[in-house]
């Protein structure tokens, strides 16, 4: 998995708040309505599929990679 | 390493004069912000409503006005001494011009602030728009005028710079920094020149009852002539950052010199002939001015277009020098760690959301259905509040050790800084945008109606206000934050190389650009003649209408209100209060009068 520096992490959690809050609004034009607590679970699970991206970028990282390459 | 600091010490002192004043600005105003956003959500009420309109002036004035404005002039001074290469003409010039600005600064806050306390006779609750019928103490505008001239003085002392550099170098092209500084101020002195004409020859004697009236429909027109130009004055400062540092920061250069020039000089011509999209609902004028604004508006797109792809040009250019590739993972190659740089890209991204929704603003006909309700403070918290405020926060973390010689104190904090920002601003500008369309108004302290509901299209207006109040929040401590940052960078010790401060050659060099782009008299003469197209005949029907000073007698609150108070008292009098006691109109303005008395 690419290597992720915690700063681009953090930036990309920011952008996650963007799509969790219109989340509904997409939804609904569809004629898909979702209550309050769906904003919730899809935020979490951005969250948690970043983190997971994260997790590995730093267990298993690219073999190209060298040390810190991605790490601005 | 020799930095700014080392090479010219005195200009360095007044831009970090300049920054301080900015930085206090925005703490208070921020303050304020944070605590009309949960009064009007309902969150947590420290303040009366009555006192809503003080802090409401005093947030739009001291951030829109005194923070954007004394960054740019730091900004500006720095950009004119660095890229001339050689110290100003006079400093002591320098520091008058900062020292009027200063003290006009200090009087306008005070008069505002006064409103917040009954003992002093004294307030200046006009919103940061100071159009008539609202009427200020004397000093507020006085305060304004000042700052004003202020700035042309700061104006003519980088024209003087020019002058001398000129004088040695009469065949070069102008450095394209200084080129910024002088074609926005060009921009300037056309557009100030609308508030200047409505503050002394119509505001101060008003406020001083030397006239007893004034048109409103021309001391509006004669605001937004200048209001939309304002918001050009708070955006080139972050341009010159984004086209000059940003492509630095990524690790780059500048895609194109000639296409910069292009852009600036196209804000030149195209951003005061445009005032009049800000009264698409005036009634006064005719629509056929309003299209003529609306057309011109359109145009201004091609310029923010411009830079949009320059920008983003650079900036990939940046990323693919470090080592990205691929369409889209160029991206991760960026240096998001330094604040500088994460601070300015988000800052560039929230501007294109802000643009979108300018785009709607800018519709003649779809401005009706947004017009004068929370839609408006969302975007510009976006365009002027984001794109500018937070640019000049990122920027801060790259400029100040230059003129400070220190590093900065903390740049994991810059960084969780400018994101914090930036996640707290799409909570409160899109929740902001959302209750404009169901109708929510803006600039009041109780946004509820007796008997009508607001509705929501998705989700509810509770969740709506929450996001307001939440995002409100996290702004506020990001402020906090920066602000901790800023001063704790000015109490650390100088260090040799503080940070990497060249800027190098853009890809595109300045030879390329076409000489006659550089004749700025040229492009004054068209943006003058634009002007006088657009605005004569608006301007001449709305005197016509109602003569230059109108028949619009004062509304609430000031010294000068006396006469009306001692007039309503006296007749009130007359008919014997307690006589009337329990008819509503007759309390409510007994109520009323006790009000303005107070
Ligand atoms: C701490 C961050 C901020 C918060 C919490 C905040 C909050 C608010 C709120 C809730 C309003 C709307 C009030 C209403 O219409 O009733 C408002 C208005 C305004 N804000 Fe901010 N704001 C912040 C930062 C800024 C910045 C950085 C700028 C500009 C550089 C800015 C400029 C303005 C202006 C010009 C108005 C309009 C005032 C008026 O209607 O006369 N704000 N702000
Ligand atoms: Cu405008």
């Amino acid at each position: 998995m690419r290597r992720i520096s915690p700063a681009l992490f953090l930036v990309l959690v920011a952008f996650t708040v963007p799509l969790a809050v219109e989340f509904r609004t997409f939804a609904g034009f569809f004629g898909i309505e979702l209550p309050f607590i769906a904003v919730i679970v899809f935020e979490a699970v951005l969250l948690a599929v970043l983190t997971a991206i994260y997790v590995l970028g730093r267990i298993t990282p690219d073999e190209e990679e060298e040390e810190g390459a991605a790490t601005p | 390493m020799a930095t700014f600091v080392d090479k010219f010490p005195d200009e360095a002192k007044v831009v970090q004069a300049s920054f301080a004043v900015a930085f206090i600005a925005l703490g208070i105003g921020a303050l304020f912000g944070l605590i009309q956003a949960l009064h009007r959500t309902n969150v947590l009420r420290v303040i009366d409503s009555v006192d809503y309109y003080t802090l409401l002036t005093a947030h739009g004035v001291l951030l829109a006005l005194v923070f954007t404005i004394f960054f740019l002039v730091g900004l500006f001074t720095w950009a004119v001494t660095r890229s001339f290469g050689r110290a100003l003409p006079d400093i002591r010039l320098t520091w008058a011009w900062f020292g009027l600005m200063t003290t006009g600064t200090v009087l306008a806050t005070v008069a505002i602030v006064a409103g917040l306390f009954p003992q002093i006779p004294m307030s200046a609750d006009v919103l940061y728009t100071f159009y008539a019928p609202l009427q200020a103490h004397p000093i507020f505008y006085i305060g304004l005028a000042m700052f004003i001239i202020g700035t042309w003085m700061a104006g003519a002392d980088w024209f003087l710079a020019y002058r001398e550099w000129r004088g040695e170098n009469p065949d070069s092209r102008i450095p394209l920094q200084a080129f910024m500084v002088l074609t926005t101020m060009i921009m300037w002195y056309v557009s100030t020149l609308g508030v200047a004409v409505s503050v002394v020859f119509f505001l101060i004697p008003w406020s001083l009852g030397l006239i007893e009236t004034v048109n409103p429909l021309l001391t509006r027109t004669l605001f937004w002539y200048f209001g939309h130009p304002v918001v050009y004055f708070w955006l080139m400062p972050a341009y010159l950052l984004w086209y000059t540092v940003l492509p630095k920061l990524a690790g780059g250069r500048l895609f194109s010199d000639p296409l910069a020039r292009v852009v600036f000089v196209l804000f030149v011509l195209l951003s005061t002939p445009v005032g009049i999209h800000h009264q698409y609902v005036d009634p006064g004028i005719a629509e056929g001015f309003k299209f003529i604004a609306m057309t011109n508006t359109m145009f201004l797109l091609l310029p923010s277009l411009l830079t949009a792809f320059t920008v983003v040009a650079s900036v990939e250019h940046g990323a693919r020098q470090r080592g990205g590739e691929g369409y889209l993972s160029w991206l991760g190659a960026l240096p998001w760690r330094d604040p500088a740089f994460a601070g300015m890209a988000l800052a560039g991204l929230m501007f294109a959301a802000g643009g979108f929704s300018g785009m709607i603003n800018a519709g003649m006909n779809i401005n009706y259905l947004v017009h004068n309700t929370l839609w408006v403070p969302g975007h510009f918290h976006m365009t002027v509040g984001t794109a500018v405020a937070l640019t000049m926060m990122a920027g801060t973390y790259w400029l100040l050790p230059q003129l400070t010689g220190k590093a900065v104190y903390s740049r994991p904090i810059g960084l969780l800084q400018v994101i914090m920002w930036f996640i707290g601003m799409v909570f409160m500008s899109n929740a902001m945008h959302r209750a404009g369309l169901f109708g929510v108004p803006r600039r009041t302290a109780e946004p509820q109606y007796q008997n009508f509901d607001f509705v929501a299209a998705v989700g509810s207006v509770g969740e709506i206000r929450m996001q307001i109040a939440f995002g409100s929040l996290l702004l506020f401590l990001s402020v906090v934050l920066f602000l901790f940052n800023v001063a704790a960078t000015w109490a650390d010790d100088r260090v040799d190389t503080p940070v990497d401060d060249t800027i190098p050659e853009p890809l595109s060099p300045s030879s390329g650009a076409p000489l006659v782009l550089d004749n700025l008299a040229l492009w004054t003469g068209i943006a003058v003649l634009l002007v006088v197209l657009a605005y004569t005949l608006p301007l001449a029907s709305i005197v016509n209408d109602a003569g230059l000073l109108g028949g619009s007698p004062t509304f609430p609150v000031t010294v000068s209100l006396e006469w009306v108070v001692d007039v309503t008292v006296g007749a009130l009098g007359n008919l014997s209060l307690d006589s009337l006691a329990g008819v509503a109109p007759a309390d409510a303005v007994a109520d009323l009068v006790r009000e303005v008395r107070r």
